[in-house]
């Protein structure tokens, strides 16, 4: 009667230690994560790490001017370019000013290359296709 | 972008949403969380419309607008009934935004992120020029790499609120996107303390939903330090909190209609919102119609969770956009157990593997032991112990691999580009399991403690007193 007793107090207690397991793993997950989240954060909230996004965003701006700048409003372009960053880019940039098409389509071709990260290291070229 | 200007684009986001997403959950104000998102789901549906007639802008920004102030009648038709049989509803999950108002600062970052304008504010300035320019876009080979085929909620928003503002600007793109992943992260919250509230204090609930959203933040900013997931302009942690907390509604919480409406919502919006959340939710409305039995109104509202998301697909498979899923999928090459993509396989998974390895195996190590003691409390909570949640992910994560084997991109370059964003749904499921658990475990110790004090009103008899209807047995 007495081992009975003392084997369900056993029992009983495990499932204490489980529930105490389940409850602390399951919120510690949640909370681990939770804080990997506010470190980055924190780090992408520092001065130099915002002023680095609007030092690319300028870069962007930059070299779409250059463009701007070659190109007459609503004329119907294509753009090369063997770096992927600047054929995105300067295709979406273009996009309403310039009709944005395929070559054989275009009036002007646009080649971007560039051979650095800054605005004055990216070339571009402009020729009429005709 | 002035904190102002981010309050005003936040309050026109539930100004349009509120009547659609009253309608939609039958509630008067937790509708406010999903409010933003709703309002979106309603720009890309109305968007989607105006693509398939070629119709002006006008008509998508004026239409999503006719549309809410529909809403808003049909609801105010029917106030009167709400108010004689509706609960009362608690305001605490209002706070929960204020969880991810810190992530969300981040929002200051410039607007220059790869995809948010190679894919998503491109799409939004179609949509700012009309259906007939949105279909000619999809149709341009020169806008291939734009993913054209991709869902219209994010960029039918912005273009709505482009052309109502009069601007394009890459800011207030970035902003308002978000604000959306602000409310979807949010509700994934909402969804954790909509489940557990009636078995626990308040305030160990909202506490407990508090972090579940800050850790979506987290989830998605996991080994990516030099991008803001959440504010950058990228949706993949919008659709994925949608869609875990479409989840957790449909699949872990009791079945009780309010659930079904909710996560209806959800799901809609996850599927309207990428690619692969629309795979995830027809996975997970084929789980969800099992576990309720097909027994009305489940069909109808997970259709309805559906429709908005193949809709789109048909739209872009009309107008001939590109599609890298339907497309270019090398499918047919799997099933020919083609060598060149059978290789794809072991890479795919040692890196969908290494994104998730710790949550999976403590999630699963919750589970399991969960299992061994606290399954009665948690089929309190949810009205069944299965593994509901587990299957979803298990789904989720399959599907994901096999994108990524039949795809026609180069395999290191498209896992090393995205693997950590697509794996973002699968991991959120884990994490609102294990607190699911978590919830559950500390229910039974509160139930065995009430048991101890004989003097305290039994806990089951108050739990039973207060659950909601069941919609089956």
């Amino acid at each position: 009667m007495r081992d009975a007793a003392r084997d369900r107090s056993v029992i009983q207690g495990a499932r204490k230690v489980g529930l105490v397991v389940v409850a602390v793993a399951g919120f510690l997950l949640v909370a681990d994560v939770a804080r990997i989240g506010v470190e980055a954060t924190r780090g992408l909230l520092e001065r130099d790490s915002i002023a680095e996004t609007y030092a690319k965003l300028d870069t962007q701006r930059c070299v779409q001017e250059k463009i701007d700048q070659q190109v007459p409003p609503g004329a119907a372009i294509a753009v090369r370019s063997p770096d992927a960053l600047w054929f995105e880019r300067n295709r979406e940039g273009s996009y309403p000013r310039y009709d944005v098409t395929t070559e054989a389509r275009a009036a002007y071709v646009v080649t971007v290359s560039a051979r650095g990260d800054t605005c004055d290291l990216v070339d571009v070229q402009v020729s009429p296709t005709r | 972008m002035t904190a102002v200007r981010v309050v005003v684009l936040g309050a026109a986001l539930v100004a349009v949403g509120y009547f659609p997403a009253r309608l939609a959950t039958g509630s008067r104000v937790w509708c406010l969380l999903v409010a933003p998102i709703t309002a979106a789901l309603l720009a890309g549906s109305v968007g989607t419309i105006g693509v398939v007639l070629r119709l002006p802008a006008a008509f998508i920004s004026l239409g999503t607008v006719a549309a809410s102030a529909t809403a808003g009648v049909v609801v105010l038709r029917t106030v009167n009934r709400e108010r004689a049989g509706g609960a009362t509803e608690s305001a605490l999950p209002l706070l929960l935004p204020i969880a991810g108002l810190f992530p969300f600062l981040t929002v200051r970052r410039a607007p220059f992120e790869w995809d948010a304008r190679s894919i998503w504010w491109l799409h939004a300035r179609w949509f700012t020029d009309g259906g007939a320019a949105v279909w000619d876009a999809m149709r341009n080979p020169a806008f291939a790499f734009s993913h054209p085929d991709y869902p219209p909620l994010a960029p039918a928003a912005n273009g709505v609120l482009w052309w109502f503002g009069g601007t394009a600007s890459s800011q207030q793109a970035q902003a308002v996107t978000a604000i959306l992943t602000l409310s979807a992260v949010t509700v994934l919250g909402f969804a954790g303390w909509h489940a557990v509230r009636r078995l626990l204090p308040a305030w160990v609930a909202i506490a407990g939903a508090g972090v579940l959203v800050l850790a979506a933040y987290g989830v998605a900013g996991v080994g990516r330090s030099t991008q803001a997931s959440g504010t950058n302009g990228y949706v993949d942690l919008l659709w994925s909190a949608a869609f875990a907390a479409g989840c957790v509604f449909v699949l872990a919480a009791h079945r009780d209609p309010m659930a079904l409406r909710w996560g209806a919502l959800c799901l809609a919006v996850a599927g309207s919102t990428k690619n692969e959340g629309l795979v995830a939710v027809v996975l997970v409305v084929a789980l969800a119609l099992v576990r309720y039995r097909c027994r009305r109104p489940a069909p109808a509202w997970l259709a309805g969770a559906l429709a908005p998301g193949l809709a789109w697909l048909i739209v872009a498979r009309l107008a001939g956009a590109d599609s890298e899923y339907l497309g270019n999928s090398r499918t047919g090459d799997l099933l020919r157990l083609d060598p060149g993509v059978l290789h794809r396989v072991s890479p795919t998974v040692d890196a969908v593997w290494h994104e998730m390895a710790e949550i999976v195996l403590v999630a699963a190590g919750v589970t399991v032991v969960g299992l061994l003691v606290a399954t009665s409390a948690r089929r309190r909570l949810s009205g069944t112990a299965w593994p509901w949640m587990w299957l979803a992910w298990l789904a989720t994560t399959a599907s994901l691999v096999y994108a990524y084997v039949v795809s026609p991109a180069p395999l290191e370059w498209h896992l090393m580009t995205s693997v950590d964003r697509t794996t973002i749904a699968p991991r959120l499921i884990l994490l609102a399991e294990a607190l699911v658990w978590g919830f559950a475990a500390v229910a039974a110790l509160r139930q065995d403690a009430g048991r101890a004090r004989p003097t305290v009103t039994p806990w089951s008899a108050r739990a039973s007193s207060s659950r909601s209807p069941e919609l089956s047995p």
